[in-house]
């Protein structure tokens, strides 16, 4: 385990390799200890495995730039809405 | 060994995805292999101290077999089955885990302005009854307020108040 908090933005890019089952124990339990605790990651996650369940597979890479931009910027903001 | 599993609505791990088969008329569910599990290391579950670091709509009470392993906030095992629901965690209960956690957040910020921002987020906590956030919010409050120490003090109120409140027996 890790005092040290992981960021919403660090969740996005390590979302492929958690599910790829690619993280240390240690990182996977930072990784699941901040979607336990933010909303705007859970449902981030439950997409992307929702799309891997449709499309087969996906990396962060198939997702464009623009997109990863508005998905962070929308989990900055979602605890004000 | 007795330990504790937060579910997703329906029995469901919120992470592995997969659905537990549930006790009926007071006998356990069917075990869970670990090789049957997604998570290839085991069965994950936890004790009493982590409960705030987990929690989500189900609280069951799971019994663990075989060499059991403490990693970091979870124990794993190689197979394990849910022995009864904890009917009291409850949206009540989540409530005034959520209160609970506000009242300290006020003492927190008494000691500094940092912690002081972390009111208005309890103060939404409460009203989205979201439980996580505001174990979390408190203790981000709380190391604000004080550091690491007071942080961990944070997380051992949170885990006193839900064995307390839950009822739960074996509290670590
Ligand atoms: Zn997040």
């Amino acid at each position: 385990m890790s005092d040290q908090q992981l960021t919403c933005e660090e969740l996005v890019e390590i979302v492929t390799e958690y599910l790829e089952g690619g993280l240390s124990d240690a990182e996977r339990e930072r990784f699941e200890e901040h979607v336990v605790v933010c909303s705007g990651c859970a449902n981030y996650l439950d997409q992307i495995r929702m799309t891997i369940e449709l499309a087969g597979r996906v990396t962060i890479d198939d997702l464009m730039e623009e997109t990863k931009i508005e998905l962070l910027a929308a989990f900055r903001d979602w605890r004000r809405e | 060994m007795i330990a504790w599993k937060f579910l997703a609505p329906g029995a469901i791990g919120p992470f592995s995805r997969v659905t537990w088969p549930t006790p009926t008329e007071g006998v356990p569910g069917l075990w869970l292999e670990a090789q049957v599990h997604p998570c290839a290391s085991g069965v994950h579950a936890c004790e009493a101290s982590d409960l705030p670091f987990w929690l989500h709509a189900e609280l069951w009470e799971v019994e663990l077999e075989g060499p059991v392993v403490r990693t970091g906030r979870k124990v794993v095992a190689p197979r394990g089955r849910l022995v009864r629901r904890i009917d009291a965690w409850d949206r009540g209960a989540m409530h005034d885990f959520c209160g609970d956690c506000k009242t300290r957040v006020e003492e927190y910020a008494v000691q500094s302005d940092e912690a002081a921002a972390y009111v208005a987020d309890l103060a939404d906590d409460v009203e989205d009854c979201h439980a996580a956030a505001a174990g979390d919010d408190a203790s981000r409050a709380a190391e604000a307020a004080s550091g690491s120490v007071l942080r961990n003090a944070e997380r051992i109120a949170q885990s006193r108040f839900l064995v307390a409140r839950l009822g739960l027996d074996g509290g670590d």
